[in-house]
């Protein structure tokens, strides 16, 4: 065999093996999906605002309903535990005239910012703002680098260091668990919100007679949220960073 | 002499080189043959007699359909609504699907049965439930 017929046979044999793979399924053109009902997310700017007063320190209705609703389970060890909504004591520097507004504790989450740090860093597009303002891990897309961790300025991002069980009895099989190695916080119940329903922690709220947290569309002037925030006294956190969190405080 | 013998075997060399980096193509081209049959390896929901799309079409773009559903979902909010293929064949009147799940109950037989015979496993029920129904053989 010559080198020349050599390289004759080689190269058709590539190419033949090249069509084979490449051109099968060009010959099956893509024609994709279309939607018979399209929501419109533009205009809307998803924000929460949280009534410290009315919330009562031993109550746990919205941290439990969140783990339930979005499957976040225990590890057991403290340092593996995500906690995409959770209650902290607050230092206060400023003296304070009731004792009981010195307990008060702060219910704490991803604060949906308007100019969001986390997803301006990260390098593949994993963390992104809807159209609607909600910010959003896509779990699918994250790499598990971190980088949106460490410019968050109110540490709303975890880690899931460990596979989450799936074996758990309270498993909510609507909803998918997630794999080690990669962020997430708060989606502010985008699956809920999307078929028209309260977020998880909102619902359990009003369910214990508290109403002390209401979620809503804070540009329609005539929304709960927009009422309580144009009341005056909502007060939102770290506003100097000019992050504009969407989620407000009364009785800060 | 010598030279005609080191000849043939360079020959030999390259007939063998040539064979081996035949083999995985004509594998893969047999094994495109063989689910050729793919309409009677996977089952039909129950009070279904067709596939909402060709097979061929299925083989090839049923991940990007679900890529492209995904991306509506997560990135896009498109929760409400039914989702309908273009060009869906109709089936007894249903417009559209929801989801592949509302007629396709059983993973075994619908996602498992082709991924197991490629030797396939896509990382989707990590995290994602499906229903874990029975196999259609174990439904009495």
């Amino acid at each position: 065999m010559k080198r020349r017929d050599f390289l004759t046979a080689a190269g058709g044999t590539a190419l033949f093996g090249g069509a084979t793979v490449v051109g099968v399924p060009m010959m099956v053109p893509y024609t994709g999906i279309e939607l018979r009902e399209v929501t419109d997310l533009t205009g809307r700017r998803m924000g929460m605002v949280i009534d410290l007063i009315r919330c009562k320190n031993e109550c746990t209705a919205c941290l439990d309903a969140c783990r339930k609703e979005n499957n976040v389970a225990y590890h057991g060890e403290k340092d593996w535990d995500l906690h995409l909504i959770r209650r902290v004591d607050v230092a206060r520097k400023v003296s304070v005239e009731h004792e009981e507004e010195r307990r008060r504790k702060v219910l704490l989450m991803c604060f949906h910012c308007e100019n969001p740090p986390c997803a301006q860093v990260c390098p593949v597009q994993a963390t992104y703002k809807r159209e609607d303002g909600i910010v959003i891990v896509d779990a699918h897309r994250c790499i598990g680098c971190r980088y949106c961790m460490i410019a968050c300025p109110y540490q709303s991002r975890f880690f899931n260091y460990k596979h989450n069980p799936k074996d758990w009895d309270e498993l909510n099989k609507e909803r998918p668990t997630r794999s080690h190695g990669v962020t997430e916080s708060c989606t502010m119940c985008a699956h809920r919100i999307d078929i028209g329903k309260e977020p998880a922690c909102v619902e359990a709220c009003n369910k214990v007679g508290a109403h002390a947290m209401h979620c809503g569309d804070l540009n329609d002037a005539d929304s709960e949220v927009s009422k309580l925030v144009a009341a005056g006294g909502a007060m939102r956190l770290r506003e100097d960073l000019g992050t504009e969190p969407k989620v407000f405080y009364l009785g800060l | 002499m010598n030279e005609h013998k080191r000849s043939m075997t360079n020959k030999l060399a390259v007939v063998v080189a040539l064979v081996l980096t035949a083999l995985p193509i004509l594998f893969s081209g047999a094994s495109t043959l063989l689910a050729q049959d793919a309409e009677a390896f996977l089952d039909l929901p129950e009070d279904h007699d067709a596939c909402v799309k060709d097979t061929e079409y299925m083989r090839f773009h049923h991940m990007d359909l679900l890529l492209e559903i995904r991306d509506q979902v997560q990135r896009d909010g498109q929760r409400k609504g039914d989702i309908g293929f273009t060009d869906c064949h109709p089936l007894d009147g249903q417009a559209a699907c929801h989801n592949c799940m509302d007629c396709h109950e059983y993973r075994d037989t619908f996602c498992n049965r082709c991924h197991e015979a490629v030797d396939l496993n896509p990382d989707c029920f990590g995290c994602h439930y499906y229903p874990e129904t029975p196999t259609r053989e174990e439904v009495p």
